[in-house]
């Protein structure tokens, strides 16, 4: 009956549109009722699972995304790229997928980085590229999901605090899954061109306009190099790491591009705190509802099934992705790891499923939820863009619906690449011998 | 109700300055932090403790002015279909639902305030009484419950994004 009510009031509201946080804590709170729980445990779960010292990486890997998206990072990257293969036949969508990659590297948000490479991709892919305008929307939020998995994500970090995993060692399992994801949405381009018939649209690049492009993106380029060399070259946490982010934008976006003027800094701390304070709230509620599972033994009669019905590693990795895939439909990807990972990861641990791996490949499932309709938030994020463009040479109205045929083989591309990431644990953990 | 909205409006620009210096103090002593290790091989213990606290306080802040606009993470699938007066009554059931959960944590973090403040318990590193710290929840709460009525007035008075459309269509 507690299954019931926590479960049944927690879905009850997620569709009643009561904000995630809200209903992961409310149902707690009803459930705890019902059991005649004492209350006094709220405000310490709640308060315990937001103030960790790893969590804090997210408002500064949330700030320096904004500072480095703010500072033009977007324009510098996306002229380099255009510059080495935008002249090729489907280029400027070539373009989309591999900034989008590294853009990834610098913001560990999905629909942060469909807002700061949209504005200047989906245009160019429809006028230029000739592309339709659902097919450039689908691809940017797809292209996007990929910040999620490439390093640093706050996905991982997220992984990371639930699980107690190293953080360094989740953003290096990130990496190959993340370059996979990219090649699998380049056949999709190269298949679209193809059908469509799509021909070239630009001239070569010269070398010396190459170089001049390297010179102008090299500062967005090196932001990676120093988070995951200064984790790796034991000069910070991850968390410090974050923070050394911030400031190397700051750096770069106020006295290198001279784009981030100090009157900017407010409102960026400000839309960085409501989002991170948006995201910390689900994790306080989360916490607060993954107490009452495991202490009411709803955790491990759902471990004994899991177990029991899957017998072995590879059904259950199967099992894992069903059940991701079909949640990262409806609920954001921190929200969806806090209920099921404590549930999951002690399963995968004994049925000896490497834990990075294991964080890897619910990350990959994450970023396609973003994707996925009737609610992938990276969608929404794209067609906020999508209406405002004006000049557009395709006046197909990019929507919910003309996105959902547009985007369905882009996520069966990514679900193959899952596949090969879940059942190939090479791809995540390949580097990780590296870097201990 | 514009004397509510001007009142929030000034609750709002405090939150926003405590916020803005906040998250900038955190990144500066954190970075500073790095800094210091480096250069001296010894580090403040007590900034930790320090940062991961106030971080509490900045995310109650932050989900304050999000409350505001109601823009709080959640799934509107149902909710961008409704017409603007079905929507108002998903608003205010959305309403009563946030405020039950804020005065539930509001209630029991004062009561733990009340606990902290009668023993005496002191931190680990930075030897403050604890509720200096736990105080951070319920007062985020209060102005969380400030803000969701500020939401539900602007909703009901057609001011808010979510139903200012006057198509009265859903926006899908």
């Amino acid at each position: 009956m507690i299954n019931l009510i926590l479960f049944g009031t927690f879905f009850i509201m997620l569709f009643l549109n009561i904000p995630i946080s809200v209903g992961l804590g409310l149902s707690s709170v009803l459930a705890m009722v019902y059991a005649g729980d004492k209350l006094s445990v709220v405000p310490t779960n709640v308060y315990n699972g937001m103030a960790k010292f790893l969590l804090l990486a997210i408002p500064f890997f949330v700030l320096s995304g904004n500072i480095m998206a703010k500072a033009g990072i977007s324009t510098r990257l996306v002229e380099f790229i255009d510059d080495c293969i935008g002249h090729r036949r489907g280029g400027i969508a070539i373009v989309c997928v591999i900034v989008a990659c590294f853009f990834g590297a610098i913001s560990g948000s999905g629909p942060a980085t469909v807002a700061a490479l949209g504005i200047i991709l989906i245009p160019a892919m429809i006028n230029r590229g000739g592309f339709s305008a659902p097919f450039s929307a689908s691809l940017m939020a797809s292209a996007s999901s990929i910040a999620i998995v490439i390093p640093p994500s706050i996905s991982f970090v997220v992984y990371a605090s639930i699980t107690g995993v190293s953080v360094g060692d989740m953003f290096m399992g990130g990496i190959l899954p993340g370059i996979l994801m990219g090649f699998a949405l380049v056949v999709i381009i190269m298949i679209e061109v193809r059908v469509k018939g799509l021909q070239a649209s630009r001239e070569k690049a010269s070398w010396s306009a190459r170089w001049k492009s390297f010179r102008s993106a090299f500062w967005g380029f090196l932001m990676p190099v120093i988070i995951l060399g200064g984790i790796y070259g034991g000069i910070f946490t991850p968390t410090e790491a974050a923070a050394v982010s911030v400031v190397y934008g700051l750096i770069v976006g106020v006295f290198i591009y001279r784009e981030v003027k100090w009157r900017d800094l407010y409102d960026l701390l400000v839309d960085s705190g409501k989002t991170t304070g948006s995201i910390m709230l689900i994790i306080g509620g989360a916490t607060l509802f993954s107490y009452i599972c495991t202490v009411h033994g709803i955790a491990g009669a759902a471990q004994t099934l899991l177990l029991d019905i899957s017998g072995n590693k590879y059904v259950f990795l199967l099992i894992v992705n069903v059940i991701f895939l079909i949640a990262g439909c409806f609920v954001d990807a921190n929200s969806a790891m806090y209920i099921f990972i404590p549930i999951m990861y002690p399963v995968a641990v004994k049925l000896g499923i490497d834990p990075i791996h294991f964080g890897v490949l619910s990350t990959v499932n994450m970023a396609i939820g973003q994707v996925t309709p009737p609610v992938g938030v990276n969608l929404f994020v794209a067609i906020g863009i999508s209406d405002k463009l004006k000049n557009i040479k395709d006046k197909t109205r990019v929507t919910i619906v003309s996105m959902s045929k547009a985007v369905w083989p882009m996520i069966v591309a990514c679900v193959i690449t899952l596949l090969i990431v879940t059942y190939v644990p090479f791809f995540s953990t390949v580097f990780l011998g590296a870097a201990t | 109700m514009n004397v509510y909205k001007k009142i929030m409006d000034v609750v709002a620009t405090v939150e926003k300055l405590i916020l803005c210096v906040g998250l900038a103090f955190i990144t500066a002593i954190t970075f500073a932090n790095v800094v210091v290790r480096k250069m001296t091989d010894s580090q403040f213990a007590w900034t930790e403790e320090m940062v991961i606290n106030l971080f509490v306080l900045l995310i109650m802040l932050g989900c304050a002015l999000c409350a505001r606009e109601g823009s709080l993470i959640s799934l509107s699938l149902i909710f961008d279909l409704l017409k603007n007066r079905s929507k108002k009554i998903f608003v205010s059931i959305i309403t009563v639902a946030n405020i039950a959960f804020y005065l539930v944590l509001m209630k029991t973090g004062f009561d733990k305030v009340a606990v902290q403040l009668a023993n005496g318990k002191r931190t680990f590193s930075l030897g403050w009484p604890e509720w200096v710290f736990t105080i951070f929840l319920p007062i985020g709460c209060v102005f969380l419950i400030l803000h969701t009525i500020e939401f539900f007035i602007d909703v009901m008075n057609n001011k808010a994004d979510c139903v200012k459309t006057g198509d009265e269509g859903g926006n899908v």
